[in-house]
């Protein structure tokens, strides 16, 4: 992790003590979300995620799918792929190739998806040991200010949800798709993904760029629409107690609905 | 997997007979075309062009103070990076960089140097990063043309705008603005990038075969409607964003 120059971690320590972000938001609220899907039309599936009005961040998702052979130890279950890559100077800090960041952030989704068992992996396969839907969510994060765990994980779910896969049909040995006419990818749950970072003792949800890297922690949850919690993950240097934890733990159930219906009312007006 | 002839069989004779393409434009007439500038607030100039259903966005970065190693004393260098996203194609494009991108990176550079003011910017470097987030064809000339209003909308000075669009030949007749199904069942393709106010050409290619007259026309209809379609659509756009109709870019 970097550094924030001293005057700037000044202003987000002064704000969160007031109880407030930087733009004045309180420390449980989001920025407004706004998710636009199709974003790619050549994708299955596709979505445009922004966090915030102005200096908003931006995910772009897009969702492959793709006949692959299975992976060895898995022959009768389809596969899911995630990966998340912030573009060059999505960041004020170049980061030309993949960082370490991208690789926790594509990590920690790719667990939240796989792990809330939202995808029937069995039914994705087309020929046991031979033919698999291999799914690839890929992700380029346009525009990093603050929060990109969370935009991630939804923009992850919203392309998911948008995706429509080619049907496969059988002529002999071989494996034809059929282009024309395609069905929407089967999901069983959304999950969403709910990140809290701490300052000085407060914690906060959906922190500003220059608020995520003040925080000396980020607590990430994956929730089912079931209350579930599919998915941990910590960051950062910061140690807390188990009466934090057990308090986060509620907070992130509370807080993943309201996620989730940003999910799915903005899917439902699109289509 | 693309079968050709079953591509053909699909075109609706009826179109055909009226003189339409495949999906319903007349010969001389380009896909819907939409431009935003300034999409990526990080950067110092960036935009999003969408011709149907190519959609790139383009990101500029700069000038800034280039590695010794590669500076030169004069002017600056301009670097310009062509990406195609994983899921911008039919079949997942693998997300290692293959030689086509490093292809157009090049004939973008290329296309736009000499329009670029570099001598204002010695020892100095820009980066261009292209990024074609949903490929329908055209993408090397969709993407010159972000490119250069990414560069515009980052305040870097330029002679004119470049613009980009491909012509060519799809059943024996010259065509503009071939989509990827033309692509495949075309005769020949030819994109070109036009500095629309100095009326003069900074990158043609070919693939196909044109006789001549053919290859005179298509690049004429191409010329006809940058100048006539799509310049007005980008100007209106960047005076939108930046000030009166009035003012310097009427001369």
């Amino acid at each position: 992790m970097f550094t924030i120059d001293k005057i700037t971690e000044k202003r987000v320590r002064e704000a969160i003590k007031r109880g407030e972000h930087l733009d004045g938001r309180d420390l449980m609220e989001f920025r407004p979300i706004y998710i636009e899907k199709g974003f790619s039309p050549v994708a299955e599936g596709s979505a445009l995620v922004r966090f915030g009005d102005v200096r908003s961040t931006k995910v772009l998702a897009g969702v492959k799918c793709e006949v692959e052979a299975p992976y060895e130890d898995s022959p009768d279950e389809g596969f899911i792929n995630v990966m998340v890559e912030r573009m060059p100077y999505a960041s004020p800090f170049k980061m030309r190739e993949l960082d370490d960041e991208d690789i926790i952030i594509s990590r920690v989704v790719d667990r939240i998806i796989r792990s809330s068992e939202a995808i029937p992996f069995e039914e994705l396969v087309i020929e046991v040991g031979k033919h698999v839907w291999g799914i690839y969510v890929e992700m380029d994060v346009l525009d990093d200010f603050g929060n990109v765990m969370d935009a991630a994980g939804l923009a992850a779910m919203a392309a998911l949800m948008d995706a429509k896969m080619p049907i496969v049909r059988r002529e002999g040995e071989e494996i034809i798709l059929d282009d024309s006419e395609r069905v929407p990818l089967k999901l069983l749950k959304r999950p969403v993904t709910i990140s809290f970072y701490r300052i000085d003792g407060h914690r906060l949800v959906d922190p500003l760029f220059e608020e995520e890297h003040v925080a000396d922690i980020r607590l990430t949850f994956g929730v089912t629409e079931r209350g579930e919690i599919c998915g941990i993950h910590k960051s950062g240097p910061g140690l807390f107690t188990m009466k934090e934890f057990e308090d986060l733990v509620d907070n992130a159930i509370r807080l993943s609905n309201y996620l989730r219906k940003r999910l799915e009312r903005i899917l439902k007006i699109a289509s | 997997m693309v079968n050709e002839r079953l591509l053909k069989s699909l075109i609706n004779p009826e179109l055909r007979k009226e003189g339409k393409r495949h999906d319903g434009r007349r010969r001389d007439q380009y896909r819907d075309f939409e431009v935003l500038i300034g999409v990526v607030e990080r950067a110092q100039g960036s935009a999003l062009v969408r011709l149907g259903k190519t959609h790139v966005l383009a990101v500029v970065h700069g000038p800034y103070e280039a590695p010794r190693h590669v500076a030169l004393p004069d002017r600056a260098i301009l670097n310009v990076v062509y990406r195609t996203v994983t899921y911008a194609v039919m079949k997942r494009k693998k997300p290692t960089i293959s030689k086509r991108e490093r292809e157009l990176s090049r004939i973008i550079r290329e296309a736009l140097e000499g329009v670029v003011f570099l001598d204002r910017y010695p020892r100095s470097q820009i980066d261009v990063y292209v990024y074609v987030i949903s490929s329908h064809g055209g993408s090397r000339t969709t993407g010159c043309t972000a490119a250069a209003l990414a560069l515009a909308d980052a305040g870097i000075p330029m002679k004119d705008l470049v613009i980009g669009l491909a012509g060519g030949k799809v059943e024996g007749h010259v065509v503009v603005d071939l989509d990827d199904i033309e692509d495949k069942i075309g005769d020949a393709d030819l994109p070109l990038m036009y500095l629309p106010n100095l009326k003069k050409l900074s990158m043609i290619q070919a693939d196909g075969i044109f006789t001549r007259d053919e290859l005179i026309a298509a690049v004429r209809a191409v010329v006809d409607r940058i100048e006539k379609g799509l310049y007005p659509t980008i100007r209106e756009t960047i005076m939108r964003k930046y000030g009166s109709d009035s003012d310097v870019y009427d001369r």
